[in-house]
């Protein structure tokens, strides 16, 4: 007769999937091919558009607690271990088929590597309508597939890369790690412009699956400082904590945040008033709609609702001032609907960037934390630390850039001790970087 | 003698008919600066006499260079097509909004396009739909008698025939009803020098910049 952990463990072993890199010269056919196979078959005039970037990196990570990555499962607040290392930061391909009927499809492909382990796969694929905006500003649009939810003010460019620093901030690499909609967005947007006005608005409503488990990871790791994106495979390891061997013991080993366990449908909202003169505001609200208490091969669902806020400004020429806050609270409870996990969650940071000649100098500050509000033994989930980057980047050429980047994270982290790490940490982490866009 | 003096009058006359065919409207701003890019254009009160009623110069190319429309005003006379030129290494997406001449197309780098003939005299606001700040404008006129001012600030006409003309001139920017102010006038009673000015009384909006807000090349629709 197995136990309940073996059952347990067997699941999640069922669950895993590697990717290797035989995987990633598939993955790249299958981007390269489906948009031309598509394009031969409809016969309709369409052009395709490859882009893509090339990041890579050297690092040195110190800690007094000399701990692995998060995404080791340990409790690491950065993508990379404790000590020196080379990584392929990102290669992301994003491929892109635009209909002359303002359909277009994209595909974007990412593949990433730490201590040379090599990750590749989807992170997003939809298709998108775009209208042409009518005489008084209005433009609608549509999207259907795999997307990021419109949150990050940071991840703007390629394959959502994010052009000003190496590392995301706390908010944004959560958004990375867990959160994705499968699903259909509708948008409406003005133009001021063919209104003489310099204000333009816009707002979308986006429906969405297979978001069920999201919220695992801030519970269970927090937040973490760090530059990657989970692939559309990818299961995220959770680190050890007591209540695995109890209360908890149904729970997989492997958290996949893209699962749908419920059959219903999340909702985020959003908004977004732009300026002319460099200013932009953004808010919005994400519920995934979890219904409590449903648990299959060992993931829970995890109900998860935020609000976050954003803003850019231009206050000279030469900088200008990101800032973001995002806050809200995930909860998960037994089949039988006893209350196991309940967070609170916030986090905000503020970016400065300073621009000379071809190079920028940036600054981000950040704040995060997590208040666990139940009771459960052996799975103290509170946290509370603040972050500073300083990053330089130089532009080499038009499409080259370098970057040099120090990160420095202060934090206390009760489930520390579960791992004899101690609960109140500084970790420090300095990377070189190299970026190709294409 | 009398031969000598009949040829010298004749040939003023001449002189004074060849003359009088040219024109030159000066626009400059209430603190007397001239201003450039300023749509001016000339209809006769009258039939123009057949074969220069319309215009069969060739129109001026509307160009996307640095994500930009160039020029950022152009105009035509009715009847014209419009001709766009893709300058960059991208595509754009061109769209005209509202009124009778709508038009709609994406043009691949290096392409050039040739839309149908516009057929409606009206201001046409034009923009692309994948790079918002892009914004261009063309006026279609109804008379053969158009153009732009100079950095000067003038333009000159070449008039088919004296007299009873309305003067009008237009620009996105400039701050009245319509983008546009006419003033009548009489060819034939403006004064030696051939020049008609005009002073605008309201400062001109400020043009707005065709520049994205993002400092990075690279961007995509997050």
């Amino acid at each position: 007769m197995p136990s309940i952990l073996d059952k347990v463990n067997m699941n999640a072993g069922k669950l895993e999937h590697k990717f290797s890199c035989r995987n990633l010269t598939k993955l790249l056919w299958l981007v390269t091919l489906i948009p031309t196979a598509m394009l031969t078959a409809v016969g309709v005039a369409a052009e395709v558009k490859f882009s893509g970037v090339v990041d890579v990196r050297a690092h040195v990570v110190s800690s007094d607690a000399s701990s692995a990555s998060y995404l080791k499962g340990d409790y690491g607040k950065f993508r990379f271990d404790d000590g020196l290392g080379f990584s392929l930061g990102q290669l992301g391909l994003k491929s892109q088929l635009s209909f002359d009927n303002n359909w277009s499809a994209t595909i974007v492909a990412n593949a990433f590597s730490e201590e040379g382990h090599l990750e590749a796969g989807i992170t997003e694929a939809y298709a998108r309508y775009k209208g042409v905006p009518n005489a008084s500003g209005w433009r609608w649009g549509a999207k259907v597939g795999l997307f990021y939810p419109e949150i990050s003010l940071e991840h703007i460019a390629t394959a959502w890369s994010n052009p000003y620093t190496l590392t995301s901030s706390a908010l944004n690499n959560w958004v990375g790690e867990e959160l994705r909609s499968l699903g259909g967005s509708l948008s409406i947007e003005k133009l001021g412009k063919f209104r003489r006005s310099d204000h333009d608005f816009s707002f979308s409503f986006s429906a969405f699956q297979n978001n069920d488990p999201a919220g695992a990871m801030l519970a269970w790791h927090g937040w973490t400082i760090g530059s990657r994106q989970t692939l559309t495979q990818e299961r995220l390891v959770i680190p050890y904590f007591p209540a695995l061997s109890a209360d908890l013991s149904f729970q997989a080993r492997h958290s996949d945040p893209f699962l749908e366990l419920d059959d219903r449908w999340g909702i985020h909202l959003h908004g977004n008033w732009r300026h002319k003169k460099g200013a932009k505001l953004t808010a919005g609200f994400y519920d995934n709609h979890a219904r409590e208490g449903i648990v299959k091969q060992g993931h829970y669902t995890w109900t998860t609702r935020f609000s976050h806020l954003g803003g850019k400004y231009k206050i000279a020429k030469n900088i200008e001032l990101i800032g973001q806050y995002l806050g809200g609270n995930t909860y998960m409870t037994s089949p039988t609907g006893v209350n196991v996990v309940n967070n609170d969650f916030s986090t905000g940071y503020v970016l400065l960037r300073y621009f000379i000649g071809s190079s920028q100098i940036a600054a981000r500050a950040e704040l995060f934390d997590v208040d666990d509000k139940d009771s459960l033994p052996g799975d103290n989930n509170n946290e509370n630390g603040k972050a500073l980057t300083l990053s330089y980047r130089h532009q080499l050429s038009r499409q080259s850039f370098i970057y040099g980047e120090y990160n420095w994270v202060s934090s206390s982290r009760a489930a520390r001790m579960y791992a004899w790490q101690p609960e109140p940490l500084i970790e420090r982490q300095y990377q070189l970087g190299y970026r190709f866009y294409f | 003698m009398f031969k000598y003096i009949t040829l010298l009058v004749l040939g003023l006359l001449v002189t004074k008919v060849q003359a009088a065919k040219s024109f030159e409207v000066s626009v400059v701003s209430k603190d007397n600066q001239p201003v450039s890019d300023m749509v001016v254009y000339l209809t006769p009160k009258f039939l123009l006499p057949e074969g220069v009623r319309q215009d069969s110069g060739p129109n001026e190319t509307i160009g996307q260079r640095d994500k930009k429309f160039m020029p950022y005003i152009s105009v035509v006379q009715k009847g014209q097509a419009l001709h766009f030129s893709n300058q960059d290494d991208i595509t754009h997406h061109i769209y005209s909004i509202g009124g009778e001449n709508r038009f709609e197309f994406k043009l691949k780098s290096g392409e050039v396009k040739q839309t149908q003939h516009v057929n409606s005299a009206e201001e046409i606001a034009m923009g692309c739909n994948i790079h918002d700040w892009m914004s261009g404008f063309v006026l279609v006129v109804d008379t053969p008698l158009y153009g732009k001012t100079n950095d000067a600030g003038s333009i000159s006409f070449t008039l088919p025939q004296e007299g009873d003309y309305d003067l009008t001139i237009w620009h996105p920017q400039l701050d009245v009803e319509g983008n546009q102010r006419t003033y009548s006038l009489d060819t034939e009673s403006i004064g030696a020098a051939r020049i008609y000015r005009v002073v605008l009384e309201k400062t001109m909006l400020p043009i707005p910049e065709q520049k994205n807000q993002e400092e990075f090349e690279f961007l995509e629709e997050y």
